[in-house]
């Protein structure tokens, strides 16, 4: 069972474990850059793993949806992902600049597979049947690192966009 | 524009999660899943505005936003971009959103402190399909081939010949109880629906009452809702139909504004969660009011299992059925049925089985009437039961007339629109369901008498 988020992240510093195994624990997660314009792009992601420096993240994105936000990043490298549990909505916002863009390694995969699996699941659970869940592809992926900048609560409700942490 | 917005109507409906990024001036991106988005026209969807969040204050500086939505069965993608236009705060469009979210509010015990902001209009400035997001495979293509509706009525017309199935049945009718079957049995049979229920108004008390129901098994008959309690409540009191076809999905979203109230300085105003009435794992609803020349007479209520049972073309067409209905239970209700002429007490009073015994029990409190120990019904219902199980347990009689319930002061019968018939048939369908062996069966047209196997025993009791 997954831990309420709020009381555990506020008052740190980095990305703390609580926090981290939430992020990799298989989530829906949507990305959004901007282009020159201003112009946002918004696209589903497969997951994100968090770096050791717990400052930093790495967001999969599928290659052939996501022309566009790579593009973005290319230009301007800002960066916003939400994470969000289905089942009960605890969500999850990490703000950022990105530092590397790169195809998947072998490791980059292996971590995407395991995000994707989890988000499978998530999904099915809100009631799409395993026949299509399945179908759903990630594969070749990006691996997109960023500075983590900003963590902010995204559950729906009076709290959601509340800042947890700015990084200094 | 290739793809039509009205070609992605399933995707609206919140099955699964729909982002939305937008930018601030600064160029700084956000992203959060929305819950709903509703499909207005061809060029236009409104979001609804609950609280005053980081998307709304970067729509305010740059009103351009892109949406990612999914299609809830294939999972096929599209892409938009849309541009704020207005936020409205009254009007049709306000009120059809506000009803959702009220109705959300009140299963979750959040009246009054979640609650609709804004209508936000937006829009629509590109549409793209996101090629390449699932595999593709022949049982997508097949899955979206279906028809939306399952007609029992086959032809070329299948749709129409069902109305007029329907309307003829209705208009058949000749007292409220084959009213009510004619509406349910055409809703299941005709529209390939399951569970349907039909709750009547009762103005005196403010609240709706379960008459019959399709589906649910034994025991439903009765089941009371207030006004502008849960799905059903809400809709009565806003004389709305309403659609909702994610309602896990709408709970859990209501939860989980919940649970960020109760930290908040508005915990104080939360009350307990509604229980949902009838299947308690619905995953669709379409509730309809049933309204004649203005004034509200009940809820047509029906539910699935599948979150996308219900479309936008069912509300329209079995509004259309609601309404006949609404004007049929009306007009029986306000004309009082013609009682046949002869006195009562002509036919034979049977005799009870040897051994077989049933013992009622009136508690004066709050009217309420239990057999064997089991609640069997309450109010005005209660008051009539226990006023014919007297006298027919003293032996005087066993036949009843509806003129003399009507003039039973000791009984209250409200002076006009008594409602008088349709209390009956609750009171006979909840014996059926209780004690089948003891009955209230029409001998004439005004007039019932009551049969039982049984030896009865009555008994009051001033404890609740």
């Amino acid at each position: 069972m997954r831990a309420r988020l709020a009381p555990l992240i506020s008052g740190l510093a980095v990305i703390d474990e609580t926090l981290a195994d939430f992020l990799q624990s298989g989530l829906a997660c949507a990305v959004a850059t901007r282009d020159a314009r201003l112009v946002p792009d918004c696209v589903l992601a497969v997951g994100v793993r968090i770096e050791r420096d717990r400052r930093h993240a790495t967001v999969f994105v599928h290659d052939t949806i996501s022309r566009r936000t790579l593009a973005n990043l290319k230009h301007n490298g800002q960066i916003a992902v939400t994470l969000e549990h289905l089942p009960d909505h605890h969500a999850i916002q990490l703000k950022g600049e990105v530092t590397r863009v790169a195809a998947a390694t072998e490791a980059d995969i292996a971590d995407a597979t395991r995000f994707h699996a989890g988000f499978v699941k998530e999904i099915e659970y809100v009631g799409v049947a395993p026949r299509f869940s399945r179908r759903l592809a990630f594969l070749p992926c990006h691996a997109v690192t960023f500075r983590v900048e900003a963590i902010f609560e995204q559950t729906p409700g009076p709290k959601a966009g509340a800042c947890l942490k700015e990084a200094p | 524009m290739s793809t039509r917005l009205s070609d992605l109507m399933d995707c609206f409906q919140g099955v699964v999660p729909t982002g939305i990024a937008t930018c601030s001036l600064d160029g700084r991106p956000n992203v959060t899943f929305l819950s709903y988005v509703k499909y207005l026209d061809e060029r236009h969807v409104a979001l609804s505005c609950q609280f005053f969040n980081k998307t709304k204050r970067n729509i305010a500086e740059n009103p351009v936003a892109a949406i990612w939505l999914m299609h809830p069965v294939t999972l096929e993608a599209h892409r938009l971009v849309i541009r704020f236009l207005r936020s409205e705060f009254k009007g049709p469009l306000f009120d059809e959103m506000a009803l959702r979210i009220d109705v959300i509010a009140s299963h979750t015990g959040m009246s009054g402190v979640f609650r609709l902001l804004s209508a936000d209009i937006y829009e629509v400035l590109e549409i793209e399909p996101v090629e390449g997001h699932v595999l593709p495979a022949a049982e997508a293509a097949e899955a979206l081939a279906a028809p939306p509706v399952a007609f029992r009525v086959k032809g070329t017309r299948g749709e129409l010949a069902a109305l007029q199935a329907l309307s003829d049945r209705i208009s058949r009718a000749e007292c409220l109880e084959r009213l009510i079957d004619a509406l349910l049995d055409s809703t299941t049979e005709l529209f390939d629906v399951q569970h349907a229920m039909v709750l009547l108004y009762d103005e005196t008390r403010s609240r709706l009452y379960t008459l019959d129901s399709r589906g649910y098994g034994r025991g439903g008959s009765g089941a009371e809702v207030g006004l502008g309690e849960g799905l059903i409540g809400a809709v009565a009191r806003s004389r709305k139909p309403l659609r909702v076809s994610h309602a896990g999905s709408d709970l859990r979203y209501g939860r989980a504004i919940r649970r960020g109230v109760e930290g908040s300085k508005e915990a104080d105003k939360l009350s307990r969660e509604i229980p949902l009435p009838g299947l308690h794992d619905a995953q669709s609803q379409l509730v309809l009011p049933l309204v004649a020349r203005g004034r509200l007479v009940g809820v047509l209520a029906l539910e699935s299992r599948d979150p996308l049972k219900f479309s936008d073309w069912h509300e329209s067409f079995l509004n259309v059925a609601a309404n006949q209905a609404a004007l049929a239970i009306a007009n029986l209700q306000e004309q009082e049925e013609p009682e046949d002429a002869r006195p009562a007490g002509e036919s034979k009073r049977l005799k009870p089985l040897a051994g077989r015994k049933r013992a009622f029990t009136f508690y004066p409190q709050d009217d309420a009437v239990f057999v064997d120990g089991q609640y069997l019904i309450r109010n005005l219902p209660g008051r009539i039961l226990w006023k014919i199980l007297r006298e027919f347990v003293s032996g005087k009689r066993h036949e009843f007339t509806n003129r003399e319930l009507r003039l039973d002061n000791a009984l209250g019968l409200p002076p006009l629109k008594d409602n008088l018939e349709s209390r009956l048939i609750l009171l006979r369908k909840r014996l059926e369901e209780k004690c089948p062996d003891v009955r209230m069966v029409p001998v004439r047209r005004g007039a019932f008498a009551l049969e039982s196997d049984s030896e009865l025993t009555l008994s009051e009791s001033a404890q609740p």
